[in-house]
């Protein structure tokens, strides 16, 4: 292509833009060859580093928990503790996460809501990397002042990736089922103490003991002997 | 004698190559009836958990307007009395820049704030909201350390305002529920309106919004 016409001061200039193969000398053939191939792997490898080192920004965060119901296979008892099944754990984002668990009661169904304190984490905060899982021991303490009955909340797994100062950080957390029952104490619904049952056994043990010996019909008695064969001549008068 | 050397060649070569068949490894053709070899093969099966993706992790607030005179609002710094920003641009065509992908088995999905801590680790705005912890300010709007904030999606008849206690995310469910099928995602944005006051000198708050996937 050639272009014409005239510069700022009147005077005619002429441009040739062509692509022409002829037209170019070797050198900038060369050059132009050079930049179109590296704009030929710069744009794919750039969009692979991206997908695979995805900036903060872009990162995500996820969170998953066993879709089973954690279950206490038999029933418990008040004063008792017991060790629930491990919870699966899994980072589905794409960066670390510090994983924390608590109870809270979100699901809809009959059953007491069961007070947080009644769950020990034994495992504790822990850290996940992306797609990396794990399985968290639980253990139900259930107190002897507990009442009896069906109880249902939910193990909420919280994954939430470092807090940025100023940003408005989105974290995710999900949910599994928690059920259990606590059936009578050993008080049939009167909860003592320990010590008070000892120490009501160990009345009720005398108690039986005395009444028992008491309808056999025995009896003792206390005949105070003698100190020598004279005694009788100081009857009545002690020897001290 | 030369006859007789091309014979003992030929043994020799014969031998070899007897030898050699002999202790070839047989044909995995073969092998695979006679010696038991295996192969594996992965199966990939739907995931039975309950899980949820939010992405991005981080977003930042902009977009933002009101606030009184000399203390309005600019384009990205929060204003008062009861400046507004947003992450993405709400309306009917916005911009909606978090996703948010329920990535397990069906489940509802809710959604909670934090309180807004300032980066002095001073005293925080509590969110308020029409049904939660009222708003104090005139007009019904935040008062002093209050702030109000929505989640809402492109479509989304009523935005789900947001407390510190999980709500229902409207925008998974358009009969105002909130359940979510195995794989459904919605892009949602974020607006707040900020307190009369702020009532402290920090110019960084922090807020952290929470999804939650729960079994129904």
């Amino acid at each position: 292509m050639f272009c014409s016409g005239d510069d700022a001061n009147g005077r005619p200039v002429a441009a040739r833009l062509s692509a022409a193969d002829g037209e170019y000398p070797a050198g900038a053939r060369l050059r132009l060859t050079r930049r179109l191939l590296t704009a030929a792997w710069a744009g794919p490898a750039g969009l692979a580093l991206l997908i695979a080192f995805p900036g903060p920004s872009q990162a995500s965060v996820g969170v998953g928990v066993q879709g089973v119901p954690v279950r206490l296979g038999s029933v418990a008892r008040p004063g008792g503790s017991y060790s629930l099944a491990p919870v699966y754990v899994v980072n589905t984002g794409s960066q670390d996460e510090s994983i924390s668990m608590r109870v809270q009661r979100l699901s809809h169904g009959p059953g007491r809501a069961v007070p947080p304190s009644w769950i020990h984490f034994t495992g504790g905060g822990i850290r996940l990397a992306a797609r990396e899982s794990a399985r968290m021991p639980l253990e139900l303490v259930v107190p002897a002042s507990a009442k009896p009955g069906k109880y249902l909340s939910d193990v909420v797994v919280v994954g939430a990736a470092a807090i940025a100062v100023g940003k408005t950080n989105l974290s995710v957390a999900a949910a599994a089922k928690l059920e259990f029952t606590v059936g009578q104490g050993s008080g049939q619904g009167l909860v003592l103490p320990i010590w008070t049952r000892w120490t009501l056994g160990g009345l009720l043990l005398v108690a039986a003991a005395v009444l028992s010996f008491r309808s056999s019909g025995l009896e003792v008695r206390v005949v105070r002997r003698p100190a020598s064969s004279n005694a009788a001549d100081h009857r009545g008068e002690l020897p001290w | 004698m030369v006859g007789r050397l091309w014979i003992v060649l030929v043994v020799v070569v014969l031998a070899i190559a007897g030898v050699v068949a002999l202790n070839r490894p047989k044909s995995a053709a073969v092998s695979g009836a006679s010696t038991g070899a295996s192969t594996t093969a992965t199966l990939n099966v739907l995931p039975t958990t309950v899980s949820i993706t939010v992405s991005p992790g981080q977003a930042t607030f902009g977009d933002c307007g009101g606030g009184g005179k000399g203390d309005r609002s600019t384009p990205t710094l929060l204003g008062y009395p009861n400046g507004e920003c947003s992450v993405g641009t709400l309306g009917a065509n916005g911009t909606f820049p978090i996703t948010i992908d329920n990535t397990g088995v069906p489940s509802n999905i809710e959604v909670s704030t934090s309180s807004a801590v300032p980066a002095d680790s001073g005293t925080p705005w509590l969110p308020c909201s029409a049904r939660g912890r009222h708003c104090t300010g005139p007009g019904g709007k935040p008062g002093v350390r209050q702030y109000e904030a929505w989640t809402a999606a492109r479509g989304q008849a009523d935005a789900t305002q947001l407390t510190a206690d999980w709500a229902c995310d409207f925008a998974f469910d358009a009969s105002s529920g909130c359940s979510a099928a195995r794989g459904q995602f919605r892009k949602e944005g974020i607006k707040l309106i900020g307190p009369t006051s702020f009532g402290d000198p920090a110019t960084s708050w922090t807020v952290t919004v929470t999804w939650i996937a729960v079994p129904p």
